[in-house]
């Protein structure tokens, strides 16, 4: 028999945390705004989830982001596949972290941090993003489409800046195919600007530093 | 291959050192740097799975520049090889771009010393991706996918 609830009544991390203290194998199904998500559980861990378009344990952490839906938890349905490796405590304690940091950055003013950054001559467009890529804020109409390439980049970076026994990356300025991007790191978080191709990286980053600082 | 065409890069002020290498990852020339072995290998790696995730989505990077607090590495993606150049603060960037410009139109020019370079192709691209790497960069890298 399947238990069916609206996440308003019983929050994701309490369904979590009954199906695994009780050990359950289940399939937990969400559904918000007509969009699907699944979790599911084995010998009460937490072995794979999928949230289009992600899988495994960011598919988690999407899900613990959704303000409100309904949920249908089934028993005794295997995973298809194995996506989790993680304990499950862990990893809703990552996902309640992320989800804390998320409601700090929400009240931040970036309309303004973005007026400042977009006045300085050679920027387009700019936004912020996380670490794994993900868009915190954005200027009006920018695109997005780069961040994960550029997330790839910071992370390359970041691990030669250990290598060569730097402490961390301050700023990368790459140029690709018409676009040209000049990337900050700022408190946690990536500032990507876009920039016009002729721009020289050295000549905006003090204003950015300014900007930022 | 003749150093001296390296020179005019070389000798400006602020510079540390210079790399040139295909993209198969040989490296080619090694002037004035005093990294370890393991860093130039930590670089090339890190930067062909940078020019390989670009690669498979049909984007092809010029240049990238990274600051670090000692270092700015200053790159240049060309058809057949990568130069990287090491500097520090005091190095003059427009002084570095004419000589980059002028030092890649005559390695471009030297068929010959071409021919030892491999272009880069898609497969090769996905090789580099390949490469054993850590579960966070496993994960950002099958989100390109």
């Amino acid at each position: 028999m399947a238990l069916l609830g609206n996440l308003n009544d019983l929050k994701l991390p309490s369904l979590i945390q009954l199906n695994c203290m009780e050990r359950n194998t289940a399939k937990l199904t969400i559904e918000y705004n007509n969009r699907f998500g699944f979790m599911y559980f084995d010998d009460g861990q937490i072995v794979h989830a999928e949230y289009e378009p992600d899988i495994g344990e960011t598919a988690v952490y999407r899900l613990l982001n959704l303000p409100a839906g309904k949920f249908k938890v089934e028993t005794d349905i295997k995973a298809p596949m194995r996506s989790i490796n993680s304990n499950w405590s862990n990893l809703l304690l990552e996902g309640m972290h992320k989800k804390d940091n998320r409601k700090e950055t929400e009240t931040f003013d970036f309309d303004h941090l973005f007026e400042k950054l977009m006045s300085i001559h050679g920027v387009e467009g700019a936004y912020l993003m996380d670490r794994s890529g993900e868009i915190i804020a954005k200027s009006p109409e920018e695109r997005t489409k780069s961040a994960e390439l550029l997330s790839l980049t910071i992370f390359e970076s970041e691990q030669l800046a250990e290598d060569l026994d730097q402490s961390h990356l301050e700023s990368l300025c790459i140029e690709y195919t018409g676009d040209k991007f000049i990337l900050f790191l700022y408190n946690q978080l990536i500032t990507v600007l876009r920039v016009d191709v002729p721009t020289k990286h050295e000549k905006i980053y003090s204003q950015v530093k300014r900007v930022l600082n | 291959m003749n150093d001296k065409i390296f020179e005019e890069v070389t000798e400006l002020s602020g510079i540390k050192g210079l790399l040139l290498f295909d993209y198969n990852g040989k490296l080619h020339t090694k002037l004035k740097l005093s990294w370890e072995r393991q860093s130039i290998n930590q670089l090339v790696i890190s930067l062909m799975r940078i020019i390989s995730a670009y690669f498979i989505k049909d984007f092809r990077v010029h240049q990238l520049i990274m600051n670090y607090p000692d270092y700015n590495l200053y790159i240049r993606f060309e058809k057949r090889y990568i130069i990287a150049v090491v500097s520090d603060e005091n190095v003059s960037h427009p002084m570095l771009r004419m000589q980059l410009n002028v030092m890649t139109v005559k390695l471009n020019d030297d068929k010959q010393l071409n021919k030892k370079f491999s272009i880069m192709s898609k497969n090769l691209a996905k090789n580099w991706l390949r490469e054993p790497h850590s579960e966070k960069e496993k994960k950002i890298i099958s989100k390109l996918k």
